[in-house]
């Protein structure tokens, strides 16, 4: 039984009609790493998780929660 | 006349590690060029010799201007980036300790056993080998390993 990182970028990007490249571009990070960050190939250090939950204004659990496997 | 587009400093360095693979890519064919540079006649090793020549020529190519770029913007400060925060740098750091794997392996087991079997063969050829894997095992570990650049949603 593992664990995933789920996360929801893509619904706070739509909400602040941010692109992948202008949201990179303000955590100071490359396109690719907010798109494998979405996706839940690349699993953000704390700092950039940070970095996007205080951009968007909200408590990092908002974004990133942990969802074990056996749920899905 | 149209403008190239400007890269941030986390782009630019994704890209420079990117060519960087390449260029560890054509040097592992350079290596394996010298390898058999080691192993046939005069007149082919100097044929050899030259095409080797064109891949560390390339190699070099693929690697330094963007290098170029990335240490000039760096050097003026003009932003500040971790190199840890970037999931092409995490893919070439996984891609080294593979090829670390792969050469450690040589070095301790098909160096020694090739050695013993061709007994022939100059240790420069056995070098060439085990440095023509283990690059080869970094570039091929990260461009397998690294996610296609999908269009932006």
């Amino acid at each position: 039984m593992g664990t995933k990182l789920e996360n929801r970028i893509r619904v706070y990007r739509a909400e602040h009609r941010l692109s992948q490249a202008e949201l990179a571009g303000i955590i100071g990070v490359s396109r690719k790493t907010i798109s494998t960050i979405e996706v839940g190939k690349f699993v953000p250090s704390t700092v950039i998780a940070l970095k996007i939950a205080q951009h968007f204004g909200v408590p990092m659990e908002d974004i990133f929660q942990l969802q074990k496997k056996d749920e899905q | 006349m149209t403008q190239k587009p400007t890269l941030s400093m986390a782009q630019l360095a994704d890209q420079i590690l990117q060519r960087s693979a390449l260029g560890v890519f054509l040097m592992a064919i350079a290596f394996a060029i010298g390898a058999g540079m080691q192993v046939v006649g005069d007149d082919t090793a100097a044929f050899l010799d030259k095409i080797q020549l064109v891949f560390v020529a390339a190699a070099v190519i693929a690697i330094l201007p963007t290098f170029y770029r990335y240490v000039r913007l760096r050097t003026k400060g003009e932003c500040e980036f971790d190199e840890t925060e970037s999931y092409v740098g995490n893919v070439f750091n996984k891609a080294g300790v593979r090829a670390f794997g792969a050469s450690f392996m040589m070095l301790a087991i098909a160096g020694p056993i090739g050695r013993k079997r061709l007994p022939d063969l100059s240790p420069e050829f056995f070098d060439y080998v085990i440095l023509a894997v283990s690059l080869a095992v970094f570039s091929i570990t990260f461009f397998a390993s690294i996610e296609r650049d999908e269009e932006e949603d």
